[in-house]
């Protein structure tokens, strides 16, 4: 059967004298059914209000053919305990009201606020009943729109299916919680062990979450919030615990009383063990991290140790050396001979030559310790600066400088410049045998990266031994030849490191050599910590 | 004049000792230096206990303190007599091999008059030294209450002179 578009037949409407229309707005508006009986109980009328009747249900135009108690209304479990219950009030003339069961078109018997009334018709004699069952469900659809709320359900289904989410409708009034097709699916429960109201839901949260989560949505209702939400475990009929996020909508009534929720649950089970998986390893890569943060401060504070101790414990014996070999010239030089003065004089020379090696090395330990203050800098302006200086140092010399365009960019001024003041030191050192020394400085763009050069003409050195170019205290050339300690390059090696770009030469022996670096143009540059902001003012 | 030496030179290296000593001796400054060894020795002299127990009383118008010592490092006794009301009114020139930025820090936020760093070159070590003794011992005026050196006007300029002339001198470039 379909729906029952007329709440009644025609005899009804007239037998009662109620206005067509009327009648028909009532029956559309409450769904249930509404009978008279007479004094024994056997239906003289009956109207089905609102809804589709059973198929077991004759129709209504053949109750007064074959007179039926009102009892076989009603689903056949209840008919019996309805029977006697409703005789003990009818034989003292009383109502009867409670809730009995009823069977539905398409679906399980549910139970309506039902209430049965004595009646004298006045004029008349006769006594009988009249009964009422009232479906509370149908009454809430069918104020919010009759058939269309029909439709509605089929879309929340198709809503359900298409986002896999478990959608529910809970109507306050009734209590009634219906369950979107997901989820018997997802929890793997049968219809049949599912109650249809609130009690299916709340019996399979878990234990530890239960009063929170029922708190929480009882708050909601009463304080008439319009969305509630809560994250909980609930029990699947494997009994294991889904992790699910719930949210819900309160509908409320024009006057403000909540009348339905509207909801759905989301399994978000594998979400959550997938946080928990990116917490778990975030928190071991904060260990790792936190682990060797140590071993580099042990490592940095065993450095200083040493620092410390070289710059303290070697240096004094040095200058003791260096003290008693000038003590011994002064009080026994007349007694030495050109030779032994010589040597003297040999022993004091290397004593401040090792005095400065370790000055050098110092510096260049302290330069790993050095913390950048980045600010935007004019190489052109520095660069220009720098030949001025060296210039005016070397005015016996005749020098051909060639310095090309050179951009703006970002890094350490102090750094920087001594990375310039370095190579272009080298520059000078190595071009001192040539008669007219050539020095070009230049920068290309790279794209991310300028690379820059600074090219002489001077000895140059075999491209062979350019791997030891740019460590500490080697040397290509010898002291004889050319003066220095070797740390020029190496200290212009870490700074270029530091700021993120390489570095690196060639050269011919004889033909003079070009030292190449690059310096990226985003800085993405690391912060290097240090104890005292003066310590980097160190002399190379 | 009395007994009363008026340099305390705390030094643990016997080299270190024998070269400020040749340095002061220039002067004649030598004989006002008292040499104790270590932090502790340095702390029972201002305080006549221990070996000085027995001592004239008096304070050295300036303590020339080694950074690195044995014991108790030349901070530590820095530390200790600026925290004395007794000893903290004495200028203290801190004396070190190098220049640590930290000892550097350190010593001048414990209150110490000045921070020398001793040169590698001998000339310059004793250039240094004796411009150390003469500041001290004969131009700077000391705290109320320590005795200086006689303060005959003639040595006071002829200190002066040498003085200047030695700091042109030690103007020319270090390195």
């Amino acid at each position: 059967m379909g729906f029952t578009d007329k709440p009644a037949n025609s005899e009804d409407q007239s037998s009662h004298g109620c206005r067509p229309n009327e009648w028909q707005k009532a029956a559309e508006s409450v769904a249930g059914l509404l009978w008279i009986c007479d004094e024994a109980g056997y239906l003289e009328a009956l109207a089905r209000m609102g809804m589709p009747a059973p198929e077991s249900e004759q129709p209504a135009a053949q109750v007064s053919a074959q007179p039926k108690h009102w009892v076989s209304l009603l689903d056949e479990s209840s008919q019996q305990s309805a029977l006697s219950c409703w005789a003990r009030n009818a034989s003292e003339n009383a109502p009867f009201s409670g809730w009995l069961k009823f069977p539905v078109a398409n679906g399980v018997p549910q139970c309506w606020l039902t209430r049965i009334l004595p009646y004298k018709a006045a004029g008349e004699l006769r006594r009988g009943w009249v009964g009422i069952a009232l479906d509370f469900r149908h009454l809430e659809n069918m104020t919010s729109g009759g058939k269309r709320d029909f439709e509605k359900t089929e879309l929340f289904e198709l809503a359900a299916k298409a986002t896999n989410d478990v959608l529910w409708d809970w109507n306050l009034m009734t209590q009634e919680l219906w369950w979107g097709e997901n989820f018997y699916s997802r929890f793997g429960y049968a219809r049949e062990e599912i109650a249809s109201d609130i009690s299916a839901w709340k019996t399979r949260i878990h234990p530890e979450d239960l009063e929170r989560v029922t708190r929480g949505i009882e708050e909601s209702i009463e304080q008439r919030k319009e969305n509630w939400e809560a994250q909980y475990r609930f029990r699947k009929s494997s009994g294991q615990y889904a992790i699910i996020h719930d949210r819900g909508y309160i509908k409320l009534r024009a006057d403000g009383t909540p009348k339905r929720m509207v909801g759905a649950m989301i399994d978000i089970t594998k979400e959550t063990e997938a946080y928990k998986e990116i917490l778990r390893l975030n928190e071991e890569m904060k260990q790792l991290v936190a682990r060797r943060n140590i071993e580099i401060a042990s490592a940095t504070s065993a450095l200083e140790a040493f620092s410390y101790s070289v710059s303290h414990d070697l240096r004094a014996p040095i200058r003791h050396i260096i003290g008693f070999v000038e003590l011994l010239k002064r009080s026994n030089g007349d007694r030495l001979n050109d030779e032994g003065l010589r040597y003297l004089a040999r022993i004091i020379e290397s004593g401040k030559r090792m005095g400065d090696l370790i000055e050098a090395l110092l510096a260049l330990s302290r330069l790993g310790r050095v913390e950048m203050h980045i600010s935007q800098l004019n190489l052109a302006a520095m660069v220009e600066a720098l030949q001025r200086d060296f210039s005016i140092e070397l005015s016996g010399r005749q020098i051909e400088w060639k310095i090309n365009p050179l951009p703006n960019l970002s890094g350490d001024e102090i750094l920087i410049r001594q990375v310039f003041v370095n190579l272009i030191d080298n520059a000078v050192k190595y071009t001192r045998l040539r008669q007219v020394a050539t020095i070009e400085i230049g920068a290309e763009d790279r794209g991310d990266a300028w690379e820059f050069f600074i090219k002489d003409n001077g000895v140059g050195f075999d491209m062979k031994y350019s791997h030891r170019l740019f460590q500490v205290f080697q040397r290509l050339h010898s002291e004889t030849e050319f003066e220095g300690f070797g740390v020029g390059l190496a200290n212009a090696h870490r700074i270029i490191g530091l700021h993120g770009g390489t570095i690196w030469a060639e050269a011919e022996l004889d033909k003079g050599a070009t030292i190449f670096f690059t310096l990226p143009k985003s800085n993405t540059l690391n912060e290097r910590s240090r104890e005292t902001p003066n310590e980097r003012h160190v002399k190379p | 004049m009395s007994d009363q030496k008026k340099i305390l030179f705390v030094e643990d290296n016997i080299n270190d000792i024998e070269l400020t000593l040749t340095a002061l001796e220039e002067y004649g400054l030598a004989n006002e230096v008292v040499v104790v060894n270590d932090g502790e020795e340095a702390l029972d002299y201002l305080r006549n206990k221990g070996q000085f127990a027995s001592r004239l009383h008096g304070l050295p118008v300036v303590v020339l303190l080694d950074v690195k010592l044995p014991k108790m490092d030349g901070l530590e006794v820095l530390k200790e007599m600026r925290s004395d009301p007794e000893l903290k009114v004495i200028p203290v020139v801190m004396l070190s091999s190098s220049r640590e930025e930290k000892d550097l820090l350190t010593s001048y936020s414990l209150g110490a008059s000045a921070y020398v760093v001793k040169p590698l070159d001998f000339s310059e070590f004793v250039a240094t030294i004796k411009q150390l003794g003469l500041f001290w011992v004969i131009i700077n005026e000391p705290p109320p209450g320590i005795e200086r050196m006689r303060r005959d006007p003639s040595v006071v300029k002829v200190a002066r002179e040498l003085l200047w002339k030695i700091s042109q001198k030690g103007a020319e470039p270090v390195q």
